[in-house]
């Protein structure tokens, strides 16, 4: 969105649709109902992150802190602290390998160079297809079980590379485990 | 209730200090010890995050935080161990690690925290490596500020200064861990959200981290220029304060020094903004005395600093009909050279170039506004000129730190200079617009001018001293004639909301409101020189109050140029001209 730095005027057209604007008033006011007037903004933004394919558009989070009468910076350092929320566009399904000492130990290097030549991306980068975005991530906590990965809110334990074209496929495919 | 005395023991002396204090305000203010901070800033920036104050506490397991750490009965402090020292080191170490080795060319370099903290501790190696792999990109969205995040050590007292003093909010940290930055709503910059360009981020910033853009090399181009007519003006605030960039004593009245200065540098004219902080009380004075008589809308708040009115147009923009509708004094000057002087003295406009010396980061951000190229406007037909010609009616802004900065390249000695005047006719000037440099200067001019105007009768006494003085916000009632009119004055844009937000709720009683953006008026704005005298603010008000009272004139209607002006060129206040030429309008940047 090119800005005119000195005059910036409100009657900017802002890539937000009324059909956006809508939603996103809808979603600010239930979420402060369901909290007695108060505002989760952590249940916000996995909404926002559901209903916009995986992150948080900067218009859309624009008009968020604008609705929840909050200043766009402060929301801007809530959601880059959590690692697990993204500013960027990211694939249809984010695949999370965890990267901590108990996966390292048991196997995790194999699995991530593994989903590194079976998608052909590396972390923090996006299939083509716009299918998968793969990231490193720190402890999942379920070490009995490691080594693991979430693909969107589903867990995968005790991993070995070969696992893992049956789990790509059946996401790409929308099944579940 | 009383408060409780504790004992404590600081370095092995006793003191009794009241409970609730930090271990930093016992040290400091009972012990007369000194600790060393870095990123404290008392009552804004209170965050614990530098760790240099650290100091050692009996039984404690680990060092504690002076500036967090409030005392307890019978606590034993110790500031000065060998463990306190080794470890202030290192987290200066730690903080220099990441740090540019730039100090040789970086504009803070003689007032930086951080290299003076440096050399306090005796630090003399950096025992880490650089662990960022690459130099962050410097934010220069902004016009009036620029940012280099490689030499932020993330102390926040910037972002606090913004959150708590001016209630902006246009930065905060991003990101977490060692990959934190001071950032904007998605790194946008500066330039492109709600930052109003007031520089207090620039004034509490410990490392040069956060500079003003500078227009040095453009004035030296202009003055280099033989076909150029280089005309400077200088603002009330910048005569108080441009001593102390030369080791003067804090609060030298510099005017005489200052003037002889500049024509040094090779100015042409050397005028003073002040004449046109005179003709903004006559419009401004006319604006209000028009909207009471007339029933207009109230209270009328005064627009000199662009800060707020940056504020006013992001935050409040259902009330900007409450803002007067009055340039400010520097965009009304630039006006005026390129009009009323230029056919007066039979000069092309085009050749004139116009430097404004200000106290202030936000008047770069103004006179670059499109609607303040009003002498082009106005001169277009006559000349004959095409829009792509189009000129500003300022051309450059330099703080009062960069006018410093080019006296001393010039290597003039600027205390020793004799005093000198400054060039008629747009250099005369009278206590009323000397006074727009402190909170409460501009209420107190026009109620000076608005008083006589009114009542026709002469003002017995002309210092109003319920709107003097640092507080955030003063109101008083002042009695004209029968009528009272309630005014307020507030500095600060934390301050200033408060009494905007009566405003938008229709509940404000007051009939004329000043609005300063930076707290104490012009005179602490983000262009004065950095200062690390608490009473700073005191020292600069008091030498503008001094000015004030040793002027021969003291009401700005009783300027003998403002009146020729009117006589010669503009017609009456507030006339369809002065409308014309001095008057402007504002913009929504709510972005709904």
């Amino acid at each position: 969105m090119e800005l005119d730095n000195v005059t910036r005027p409100a009657d900017q057209p802002q890539p937000l649709s009324d059909e956006d604007r809508c939603f996103l008033r809808e979603l600010v006011e239930t979420n402060r109902v369901d909290h007695h007037g108060r505002l989760s903004y952590m249940d916000i933004m996995f909404d926002l992150e559901h209903h916009y394919g995986n992150s948080l558009p900067g218009p859309v989070l624009g008009e968020v802190a604008r609705l929840a009468e909050t200043s766009p910076a402060q929301l801007n350092g809530f959601v880059t602290f959590y690692t697990m929320l993204s500013t960027t566009p990211r694939g249809k399904h984010v695949i999370r390998v965890c990267t901590s000492g108990p996966c390292h130990v048991s196997g995790s290097p194999a699995i991530l160079s593994s989903l590194r030549r079976l998608l052909g991306v590396d972390i923090g980068e996006t299939t083509p297809d716009g299918e998968f975005t793969l990231e490193g991530s720190s402890c999942l906590g379920i070490c009995g079980v490691s080594p693991v990965l979430m693909i969107d809110d589903d867990a995968y334990g005790n991993l070995t590379a070969d696992d893992l074209p049956r789990i790509l496929d059946a996401k790409r495919s929308g099944g579940a485990q | 209730m009383e408060t409780r005395m504790l004992n404590v023991k600081i370095n092995g002396r006793d003191y009794q200090v009241p409970e609730g204090t930090t271990i930093l305000k016992a040290a400091r203010e009972y012990a007369k010890i000194e600790v060393p901070t870095l990123c404290y800033l008392e009552g804004i920036s209170e965050e614990g995050a530098c760790a240099i104050c650290v100091v050692e506490v009996k039984g404690a397991r680990n060092l504690q935080r002076a500036c967090l750490a409030k005392v307890g009965e019978g606590m034993e402090v110790w500031t000065n161990t060998s463990r306190v020292r080794e470890a202030r080191k290192l987290n200066i170490e730690l903080l220099l690690a990441n740090h540019p080795k730039d100090c040789f060319t970086c504009e803070k370099n003689q007032i930086c925290d951080l290299r003076e903290l440096a050399a306090e501790l005796g630090v003399r190696e950096v025992k880490f490596p650089r662990t960022r792999t690459e130099w962050l990109p410097f934010d220069d969205t902004s016009l009036s500020l620029v940012r280099d995040p490689n030499k932020c050590v993330l102390c926040r007292r910037c972002v606090n200064v913004c959150a708590k003093v001016q209630s902006v909010y246009a930065i905060d940290i991003a990101g977490r861990g060692s990959n934190s930055t001071v950032s904007t709503f998605l790194d946008e910059g500066l330039g492109n959200v709600e930052c109003v360009n007031c520089g207090q981020c620039l004034l509490v910033c410990p490392t040069g981290a956060i500079t003003e853009r500078s227009e040095i090399p453009d004035v030296w181009k202009a003055l280099g220029n033989p076909d150029k007519i280089v005309v400077v003006e200088t603002a009330p605030a910048v005569r108080v304060a441009i001593g102390e960039e030369f080791g003067m004593p804090d609060g030298t009245q510099a005017t005489g020094k200052m003037a002889a200065a500049l024509r040094s540098l090779g100015f042409d004219k050397v005028f003073d903004t002040d004449f046109s902080a005179d003709l903004t009380i006559m419009e401004e004075g006319f604006e209000l005395i028009g909207r009471i008589k007339n029933g207009g809308t109230l209270p009328l708040i005064t627009s000199c600093s662009p800060g707020w009115i940056k504020f006013a147009e992001t935050f409040f923009p259902k009330v900007l009909d409450h803002v007067s509708s009055c340039k400010s004094p520097q965009q009304m000057f630039g006006t005026v050279t390129k009009t009323y002087w230029a056919e007066k003295m039979g000069i092309d406009p085009r050749k004139i170039v116009v430097v404004s010396i200000m106290p202030c980061t936000a008047k770069k951000f103004e006179k670059e506004r499109p609607e303040m190229k009003t002498a082009f406007h106005h001169l277009q037909e006559k000349l004959g000129l095409k829009d792509e010609e189009a000129f500003n009616d300022v051309d450059y802004v330099l703080t009062t730190r960069e006018a410093a900065q080019m006296i001393r390249e010039a290597g003039i000695e600027f205390a020793s200079l004799p005093d000198e005047d400054f060039d008629k006719p747009l250099g005369e000037s009278t206590g009323a617009a000397v006074i727009f440099g402190a909170t409460g200067g501009v209420m107190e001019a026009a109620l000076r001018t608005a008083y006589e105007v009114i009542t026709k009768k002469s003002l017995a006494k002309l210092d109003f001293e319920d709107v003097r003085g640092l507080e955030g916000i003063k109101s008083a009632d002042v009695d004209i004639d029968g009528m009272t009119l309630k005014v307020a004055v507030a500095n600060g844009l934390g301050n200033a909301r408060v009494l905007m937000d009566q405003v938008q709720k229709g509940e404000s009683p007051y009939h004329f409101i000043e609005i300063m953006c930076c707290p104490g008026g012009c005179l602490g704005g983000g262009g004065q020189p950095i200062s690390h005298n608490p009473d700073i603010k005191k020292r600069r008000a008091e030498a503008i109050y001094r000015e004030d009272a040793g002027k021969p004139i003291r009401k700005s209607h009783e300027n003998p140029e403002v009146q020729e002006i009117y006589k010669d060129f503009l017609g009456e206040p507030n006339s369809e001209k002065a409308h014309h030429l001095l008057h402007t309008d504002y913009c929504d940047r709510s972005c709904k």
